[in-house]
């Protein structure tokens, strides 16, 4: 049985600020576990080739050109990890008063939430709040692509009936044009398919910081993806496959 | 048995991670062999030597989890270490149980990497000795007549010749002759052996074993 003093939590309706702060904190916890993928990649490769060096110069017949190529490596590994840090430091160290509440909304609503936030950080924001689809266009930066993918668990929070699961297919490219773009289409009766896309481009899974966030926290959700290749075998873009909950469709107005 | 150096299959699409791995190895006198994914390593040629896998369990198109699958239904027994940017516990409890000597974290100690890569190519030294042997057994299986094969699954019972005879419907003499032959045939000279011959290829008794050809 809820005490008087529960009843008035519940029935205290929440500030933009909470619920913000809410989507925030579980933003931020999908960002922090996509990053632990990202980040030990290089600290492995790291780890491995020093101590390939230091086991080479330690025998009797030190290999110098080995340990010239690891330490060339090592270097390689440390710029790209620097590179990584530099792009995410900017969004991490926002002073954040967070409240870990779960506001009951729909989609739209969760994605306005965002909006003032998003914009806050120079993000360029666009929003269609049509019951059946929703549009956001980010400028390209930070952990924009990571951003989106972590919207989209947020969104996946945010949806109700019916729980069967369905496929989502999400196509990310590398950013050419100034902005990246972002479709979220919802219809229950259909399979679930936010796309991102921007021009066409060449892709490196390795380098690319925002496609590897992207690759982690479609793993995270249970995901898996695979490599997009046109008719000459290269490599254009990565196609994600999770599973998402669909969204009810709204009554037609 | 090949006494050929062994070798360690590094397979992951990450190819500083592939470079690192492959020189540790080496610089530790491991013989190495990369792969940028699953399918470059199920199209490679295996030699039969002793190996092991240090496998990464994300990577596009088929992941090391299910690699792992497609080399139990090959047959392709080498054993797996796994290694992990993002390895959760279903995950590594999945691949435990699917016969995989270790899931390793990323980044990980090179001790910790090198004790499972040991710990692995010595599963494998050992399954190699068993299968070796049991091969030699069945070849000697195949020897034996059909009438000696019923004789043999009787004799490990530990039944008397009398009693053998009696199952089998012939003289007790007839039985000491096959006795005989089956003993020699499987190289034994004491019941003790061959039971434990036979119990090495699962044989206990009556129909354990495989039909003549």
């Amino acid at each position: 049985m809820k005490s008087r003093r529960q009843h008035q939590i519940q029935d205290t309706p929440l500030s933009s600020n909470e619920e913000t702060g809410g989507l925030l904190n579980a933003l931020s916890g999908w960002i922090a576990t996509a990053l632990i993928q990202d980040l030990s990649q290089p600290l492995t490769a790291i780890q491995a080739n020093a101590q390939a060096t230091l086991n080479s110069l330690n025998s009797p017949d030190p290999d110098l050109s080995l340990a010239r190529e690891a330490v060339s490596d090592i270097l390689e590994d440390t710029r790209h990890l620097a590179t990584m840090l530099e792009t995410l430091r900017s969004p991490l160290r926002q002073p954040r008063a967070m409240k870990p509440t779960v506001p009951e909304a729909e989609v739209r609503a969760a994605v306005r939430l965002l909006t003032p936030w998003l914009r806050g950080r120079g993000f360029n924001v666009r929003l269609l709040t049509d019951a059946r689809a929703t549009e956001v266009i980010l400028n390209p930066g930070a952990v924009g692509t990571g951003t989106l993918l972590a919207l989209l668990g947020l969104l996946e929070q945010h949806q109700t009936e019916p729980r069967a699961r369905q496929v989502l297919t999400i196509r990310a490219l590398r950013p050419q044009a100034d902005l990246l773009s972002v479709a979220i289409e919802i219809n229950p009766s259909a399979v679930v398919v936010p796309t991102l896309r921007t021009g066409a481009g060449d892709i490196n899974t390795s380098d690319d910081l925002h496609l590897a966030t992207c690759i982690s926290l479609v793993e995270v959700l249970g995901g898996r993806y695979c490599d997009l290749v046109d008719a000459r075998q290269t490599r254009h873009g990565v196609q994600f496959d999770l599973p998402l909950t669909v969204v009810r469709e709204d009554p037609a107005p | 048995m090949s006494t050929t150096q062994p070798i360690i299959h590094i397979v992951d699409d990450n190819a500083s991670v592939r470079r690192a791995l492959r020189r540790l190895l080496a610089s530790v006198g491991h013989e190495t062999r990369t792969y940028a994914s699953a399918h470059e390593f199920l199209e490679a040629e295996h030699p039969n030597t002793p190996a092991c896998v240090v496998l990464d369990v994300r990577m596009p198109r088929m992941s090391g989890l299910e690699l792992q699958d497609r080399m139990a239904k090959q047959e392709l027994t080498i054993p797996i270490v796994f290694i992990t940017g993002h390895g959760d516990i279903t995950m590594a409890v999945e691949a435990m149980k699917k016969g995989a000597v270790d899931f390793l974290p990323k980044p990980f100690d090179d001790q910790e990497l090198l004790a499972s890569i040991e710990r692995a190519l010595s599963e494998h030294e050992q399954e190699r000795s068993d299968q070796a042997e049991q091969g030699e057994i069945l070849a000697r299986i195949d020897r034996l007549t059909p009438r000696e094969r019923e004789v043999m699954e009787h004799v490990i019972t530990g039944l008397l010749n009398k009693q053998i005879a009696a199952e089998l419907g012939t003289s007790e003499k007839t039985i000491k002759v096959h006795r005989g032959r089956v003993m020699e045939k499987m190289e034994v000279v004491s019941l003790a052996e061959l039971v434990r011959l036979a119990a090495r290829i699962d044989v206990h008794g009556p129909g354990d074993l495989p039909p003549a050809e």
